[in-house]
């Protein structure tokens, strides 16, 4: 039986979206992974210079968070002022306002945009542009990115949503059950960054918590950047291997950044600054305020370190790790 | 007692929920219900979040900002990740999810992404829940312009979309969409034309009140209840443990 035929002639397309997708081809994406390096290299560097050498303008880059948002490397590539970045936006709530605010985003795959106004407007006002997905489907296109397929079936977005016209996707007949189901191209980002818990000094990475994508994120993107909050010994990965999220070799870059998610939370280890948070809030909402956000919080401090030394103080950084102390357990820390 | 429109929305909405079953939770307002539904009347139910936190338990009070952080996962007995839990849904293991939206369309579909041109948050894992949980329910303010003939972006599937069937769709029947409560009314969906249809007033308004803060007429049933205010256990909670800083709840 010639089933590629068969198959040929029963599958068409009953619907495509309109939206960009940034397609890397799989063969092409494995031609770059062969090149990745094995060898077990130190690789931790300042936030400074793992942003300038792995961050290019016109980049596809992706934050996973949950709710670690890596936030001392998202202010270095507003610091370092990129350009035409295009992000994948997938359960964001401030990492977008940065990039958005700093100048450096071309567009978003939207799962979840921010909470931010200054983002609502950029995307009403085309400013950036978007491509629309969900939070669901953008993890499953980059489930597929982790394992090298083209593409993934999945439920949403759904035949007869304007979603599904702003996104991407495409809607077939299923040639085994006869109904209707979205393809989704897998995502390839350019880089990942990501925070977690703990590093060693090769890149091997612990995520404790829930979370969204992380290993998902990592695997699927050409290069990527671990801010981490602490470095551990490369044995204590080997004593327990269980609690390894990434291994070393999709790793580019550790970046030593402790307090790295302020003011977000690093699960078991602080708490939200919920003041600083509302205090961006609020400048977000304004679009005159933006930039004045920017400058005392970015522009005017180096570095990461002077940014908790200068702006936020030893004094709160002690409370929000108090107020985190009863949930340390929950964490395996 | 008095209550404010929200109170009487999340009351109402936390009773449909029963015991010893999976709530798959939208963000806001949904949460609250989630955390009422849990201490009054599904303390056996398993709050789960999309981003991969599976049966936590109450961290009280509510506090704005701090979506997905550890109070929100506290007691949980799964850390697991988005891909998992939206498998769960595929499977059929979330038997209740609750979530809000900007404008709804007499069969349910629902609008969380554009108002007038104005961009307001994003679809979320909005589609998956209208789509794929056992019994969905949407909740909303009760105004006018909220209940739209056509939407002005369809973003996630109701129990029909546009002219579609749920099977063309490709999604499963009896399943999403269930029913929708407002700050003023409850309503599920007529079986044949799947359409919106009004079957509780809250005390404070009438039934013409009801459709006279409506874009569209709903199907209106024989005998339309008179839901039953919040009570004073529930108010109780609400006002003392779950938001004292009445952040979602609203103002007296």
């Amino acid at each position: 039986m010639n089933v590629k035929k068969e198959v040929g002639e029963y599958i068409k397309v009953l619907k495509s979206g309109s939206g960009k997708i940034h397609w890397v081809d799989p063969y092409e994406f494995r031609e770059h992974v062969l090149k990745k390096s094995r060898d077990f290299e130190d690789k931790i560097m300042d936030e400074q210079e793992a942003i300038s050498k792995f961050v290019k303008n016109g980049d596809y880059i992706i934050t996973e968070r949950s709710p670690r948002d890596p936030l001392a490397l998202t202010r270095e590539v507003v610091r370092q002022k990129k350009r035409n970045l295009w992000l994948c936006s997938i359960f964001q709530l401030v990492v977008p306002s940065f990039l958005v605010a700093g100048g450096c985003l071309k567009g978003m795959d939207v799962g979840y945009p921010d909470i931010a106004r200054n983002v609502w407007r950029a995307i009403e006002s085309n400013k950036i542009e978007v491509s629309e997905w969900n939070n669901d489907a953008l993890a499953m296109r980059l489930l597929a990115g982790s394992l090298n397929i083209p593409f993934i079936p999945w439920y949403t977005p759904t035949i007869g949503t304007d979603t599904l016209e702003k996104s991407g996707a495409k809607v077939i007949d299923d040639p085994y059950t006869g109904r209707p189901i979205t393809l989704l191209p897998a995502l390839h980002p350019d880089v990942c960054i990501i925070s977690v818990h703990q590093a060693d000094k090769y890149g091997n990475a612990r995520i404790f918590g829930p979370s969204v994508l992380h290993h998902e994120a990592a695997l699927a993107s050409q290069k990527v950047i671990v801010q981490a909050e602490e470095i551990i010994p490369h044995e204590e990965f080997r004593r327990r291997p269980s609690l390894t999220t990434i291994p070393y070799f999709v790793v580019d870059a550790v970046v030593v950044a402790p307090f790295g998610c302020h003011f977000k939370t690093m699960p078991g280890r602080y708490w939200t600054d919920i003041k600083a948070f509302l205090e961006w809030y609020s400048y977000m909402a304004e679009e005159d305020k933006t930039e004045e956000y920017l400058e005392k919080y970015i522009y005017s401090v180096s570095s990461h370190q002077e940014y908790l030394e200068k702006r936020v103080g030893i004094r709160r950084l002690l409370e929000l790790q108090f107020l985190e102390r009863e949930y340390r357990g929950e964490y395996y820390l | 007692m008095k209550y404010t429109d929200n109170e009487f929305l999340i009351c109402q909405s936390a009773r449909l929920v029963e015991d010893k079953k999976n709530i798959f939770m939208g963000f806001g307002i949904p949460q609250i219900v989630a955390y009422l539904a849990k201490m009054l009347y599904a303390p056996n139910s398993n709050i789960i979040y999309e981003y991969g936190a599976v049966g936590a338990q109450l961290a009280l009070p509510y506090v704005r900002g701090t979506m997905a952080d550890s109070r929100n996962n506290h007691a949980s007995f799964w850390f697991t990740n988005m891909s998992t839990v939206s498998g769960l849904v595929a499977l059929g293991y979330m038997d209740y999810g609750f979530i809000g939206a900007l404008q709804v369309d007499p069969h349910g579909n629902t609008n969380a992404t554009y108002v007038r041109g104005r961009r307001i948050g994003g679809a979320g894992g909005a589609n998956i829940m209208t789509g794929m949980c056992k019994r969905t329910v949407i909740v909303l303010k009760h105004e006018e312009r909220r209940f739209r003939e056509k939407l002005d972006f369809a973003t996630s599937p109701g129990v029909t979309s546009g002219n579609l069937n749920r099977e063309y769709a490709g999604l499963p029947v009896n399943a999403g969409a269930w029913r929708v409560v407002t700050s003023m009314a409850l309503f599920d969906f007529e079986e044949k034309s799947t359409r919106m249809r009004l079957i509780g007033v809250s005390p404070k308004y009438t039934v013409k009140e009801v459709l006279d803060n409506m874009g569209f007429e709903p199907i209106v049933a024989e005998n339309v209840k008179t839901l039953e205010p919040p009570t004073e256990k529930e108010l109780q909670l609400l006002r003392e443990k779950i938001d004292p800083e009445r952040a979602i709840i609203g103002e007296d």
